[in-house]
């Protein structure tokens, strides 16, 4: 009878290790704690070797509104063009001079943020919608691309967002999500997802804000997944008409 | 024996591998680690709804049919009034309403039973859909009046006939209440853009001249019929005189050209 439950458990404890091999592939946040996925992950990837070194500006691999389909509506004071003298005084730097500093360092070129929200809003939102921001930094080369991923990578943590696993995207992506505050007047929870991708001398940033209950990092990943098809040009990449003079260090 | 005993090791084997399989799954869960969904539905059904008045009086009870609706401070949940559904009922909106097939079926049953009043109040999570997500619900309450107790046994019967042949409804088994009764159930779709299920609940009762209809709507892992029935119960209690029976604010308020209040 012990021989027989041996054999039994043996066959048992050979099977474990094939399936922890594979139960991994999802990106597990303690594998993964910098919330990268692995190559592999379950869902359409546009991910391959390509690190093409794109020309400016950065606006046209962003997001436009037709890409979303219908019922947005562009956030216009969230929307400008980036430069260093505009981009370096904003919230995403300690200070204007370390700003100055590390923008320079990374050969930063250009970059554009739009937005876009849901026709109806918070009404919206409350039954499945979400806000959408997009933001795309364009750098001389691929080594000022991957330090810049890496600080917006700490930024984004250093917010309290946790890791979490998606697809991947471009050569190198990370995704996170924070809940926060919440929707309209309602008691119902805000919920961000970020999802941020490196391709070749591109860094784009995609953030979602929905409502708990509804939101999975789904919808950022397949926004994210439009911009990098712009960077492959396997979509065409229009410069947008410009829709601001807005100034973000004045609000930012 | 023994020449099976080979089988009955494998047998034994195969059965803990099995075991293993679903213990490993039931762990990993997602087998993403991360939370891709902001939260889990887990579903929290409350009490069973067993008050209020079974048979008992069948009283002809005054006007007007609002005062008999429940008021939002006593429905539960963070609610709103949705005021493009909540009105007074007239007898064009009562004989065009999902009562009938049409507004001629309509008029002669209106004029058959004698209805006399009619209002209709749709509460609302003040987060929507979100809110039922968590499981909140939506309340669609009508409360008909008619001139004799008659006319609205023939109500109660059109409008039970009506919802239960409705295609998908199950008829529910609560306690009954009031002097007649009845309960639907009816399982639609998802919750907004979820994978949650949605659900339907009607409780329809019959009090003396009253006819009332209470459906509440929201998530599958939350509702039962007894979310319906605590307000049918609270309503009944109205009709009875057991609690006050307050006319409500009109929605929206009427405003005054040229009248300023300050």
């Amino acid at each position: 009878m012990p021989r027989r439950l041996l054999l039994a458990l043996c066959a048992c404890f050979l099977i474990v290790p094939a399936l922890a091999a594979c139960g991994g592939d999802g990106g597990a946040a303690g594998a993964s704690p910098t919330g990268t996925s692995a190559p592999g992950d379950a869902g359409p990837s546009n991910s391959s070797g390509s690190s093409p070194k794109l020309d400016g500006p950065a606006s046209k691999y962003s997001v436009a509104i037709t890409d979303l389909g219908v019922n947005w509506i562009t956030d216009i004071p969230a929307t400008y063009v980036l430069n260093i003298d505009n981009y370096a005084p904003t919230r995403s730097f300690s200070s204007a001079e370390e700003g100055r500093r590390l923008l320079t360092e990374w050969g930063y070129q250009s970059g554009y943020e739009t937005g876009y929200s849901p026709e109806g809003r918070d009404t919206a939102v409350l039954n499945g919608a979400f806000y959408v921001r997009v933001e795309s930094h364009l750098f001389a080369n691929e080594a000022g691309a991957k330090a810049a991923m890496a600080y917006f990578e700490s930024i984004i943590k250093s917010t309290g967002a946790s890791p979490v696993s998606a697809g991947t995207v471009g050569n190198e992506s990370a995704a996170f999500t924070a809940t926060f505050g919440t929707i309209g007047k309602s008691k119902v929870n805000a919920v961000y997802h970020h999802v941020i991708f490196r391709r070749g001398n591109l860094v784009t940033v995609v953030l979602t804000k929905g409502a708990e209950g509804f939101m999975k990092v789904d919808p950022a990943r397949e926004i994210a997944l439009i911009a990098d098809q712009k960077a492959l040009g396997q979509k065409p990449a229009v410069e947008p008409t410009p829709t601001s003079n807005y100034t973000p260090a004045a609000g930012n | 024996m023994r020449r099976n005993q080979p089988l009955l090791i494998l047998a034994a084997g195969l059965v803990l591998i099995a075991m293993a399989v679903v213990v490993i799954f039931l762990v990993a869960g997602n087998n993403g680690g991360g939370p891709d969904v902001s939260k889990t539905v887990d579903g929290n059904k409350g009490p069973a709804s067993t008050g209020g008045t079974l048979g008992g009086p069948e009283p002809v009870v005054d006007l007007p049919a609002s005062k008999y609706i429940p008021l939002i401070s006593e429905v539960p949940g963070h609610n709103e009034v949705n005021v493009s559904d909540t009105f007074t009922m007239n007898i064009s909106t009562f004989t065009s309403s999902y009562w009938f097939i049409n507004d001629r079926e309509g008029q002669d049953k209106a004029r058959e039973w004698k209805i006399v009043d009619g209002y209709q109040v749709l509460y609302q999570p003040v987060g929507l859909s979100a809110q039922v997500l968590q499981g909140g619900y939506y309340s669609t309450i009508e409360t008909y009046l008619f001139a004799d107790v008659q006319g609205a046994k023939a109500a109660f019967a059109h409008l039970s006939d009506k919802i239960g042949s409705l295609p998908g409804t199950e008829k529910e088994k609560p306690r009954g209440l009031a002097n007649e009764s009845a309960a639907y159930r009816l399982v639609q779709g998802t919750v907004g853009t979820s994978d949650v299920v949605a659900v339907y609940h009607r409780f329809l009762f019959r009090r003396g001249n009253a006819v009332v209809s209470v459906q509440t709507y929201g998530g599958d892992p939350f509702m039962t019929i007894d979310q319906a029935r605590e307000l049918a119960v609270m309503i009944d209690d109205k009709l009875l005189g057991q609690r006050p029976a307050t006319e409500p604010t009109p929605i929206p308020t009427p405003a005054i050209i040229g009248v300023d209040t300050n």
